[in-house]
């Protein structure tokens, strides 16, 4: 594959659209999903995050004809899907759209998570299971803890979003940028929304169908999921609230 | 004050310490910014030992029962400014190294799209 950005020849031939999968270990994964993009989506330019596996999932990439970028380290999935955003940055595309790996988001809805964004009705996408659309979606006691990240967001940025820990995200030129320069490092999902929010984005939900991994479990689970909330809310608590005045990172460019 | 042999053996360790980070600092084995707090609280413990009457004068200007809980109030201190200042720069380490891992990657994809455009297929 060229790795020049094609204009897409899809519902919006102008934009330039970039799908970005983190993917540590997923090479069981993997193909189905690069598979299911190519049949839902050939006219997207895909790229890989390969974070430092140590199965086939960089070589199943390439066979698939992904660009794959191979961090050299596992810097864990905020450094991941800040390689992709790095990606797109240099590379100027105008959309970037994050999928997982793990055969979870079902990509079918790409046009629709991309839809707000073509339509310059938003900076940042979210698809949300939470929004009618059917499908998987988690198990009980992990959906406490996304009603309570949802308020908790709602509380201290001012931003409805109902599924605040969705990896399914759609991204304009004024989030990558962002996202490029800043991003969130152990979980990244619900900070970047604050984070987003903090730089004055637009930030919309729409409504995707989610489905079990195929394989493999997936990271967070048990205590591992205490610390999460616990962790997202201190990082949310911590940074400065919404006020869109721009008031950025350190200027190291680096949280 | 305090006894002569006690002191000796203070400042003997105390300046054995500092040699020893100024011997590494001038090997570039430790870089004179990072060492900066140990030089630098090493010192005042010097002052503190040579003049121990500074330190009663501290303890009873804080309302401290006994000077020697001063010392390990200071100590405590001493010791956590220190560890405080190696965690801010561990942080900045892992920021700067995950930025570098992510610029080898987008170079190494650059590197291999050039590759392919000049070798084609095999």
């Amino acid at each position: 594959m060229s790795p020049a950005p094609r204009r897409s020849e899809g519902a919006w031939p102008s934009l330039r659209v970039l799908i970005i999968i983190p993917a540590f270990n997923e090479a069981k994964n993997l193909g189905a999903v690069l598979t299911g993009l190519r049949g839902a989506s050939p006219e997207c330019d895909v790229c890989v995050v390969d974070d430092g596996s140590t199965d086939e999932t960089a070589k199943v990439a390439a066979r698939e004809g992904a660009t794959v970028l191979r961090v050299p380290l596992n810097l864990g999935i905020g450094g991941a899907v800040q390689t992709g955003y790095l990606w797109a940055q240099r590379r100027g595309y105008d959309v970037a759209i994050q999928i997982d790996g793990d055969g979870q988001h079902d990509p079918r809805f790409i046009a629709d998570v991309l839809a707000p964004i073509a339509r310059g009705e938003a900076d940042l996408v979210i698809g949300s299971r939470f929004l009618d659309a059917g499908g998987y979606r988690s198990t009980a006691i992990r959906r406490l803890g996304i009603r309570y990240l949802s308020w908790f967001i709602r509380a201290r940025c001012g931003v409805r979003v109902t599924d605040p820990t969705s990896g399914f995200r759609a991204t304009g030129r004024r989030a990558i940028e962002l996202f490029a320069r800043t991003y969130p490092d152990a979980y990244p999902e619900a900070e970047a929304i604050g984070l987003a929010r903090r730089h004055g984005l637009g930030i919309v939900e729409v409504p995707v169908r989610m489905s079990e991994r195929i394989h493999g479990a997936s990271t967070i689970n048990g205590w591992r999921s205490i610390q999460y909330f616990v962790m997202v809310s201190l990082a949310l608590a911590l940074w400065a609230p919404a006020d869109g005045s721009g008031r950025g990172p350190s200027p190291d460019g680096e949280e | 004050m305090l006894p002569l042999r006690l002191e000796i053996f203070a400042i003997a360790t105390l300046l054995c310490f500092m040699g020893w980070v100024a011997y590494l600092i001038r090997h570039r084995r430790l870089g004179l910014t990072e060492t900066l707090p140990w030089l630098l609280s090493t010192l005042v413990a010097l002052i503190v030992t040579l003049f121990p009457s500074a330190l009663i004068w501290v303890a009873r200007v804080l309302r401290f029962e006994v000077p020697s809980n001063a010392l390990f109030v200071f100590a405590y201190l001493y010791v956590l400014w220190n560890v405080l200042v190696l965690t801010i720069n561990f942080s900045t380490q892992t920021a700067r190294l995950r930025r570098l891992a992510q610029e080898c990657a987008l170079l190494d994809a650059e590197v291999r799209a050039l590759q392919r455009r000049i070798e084609p297929v095999k």
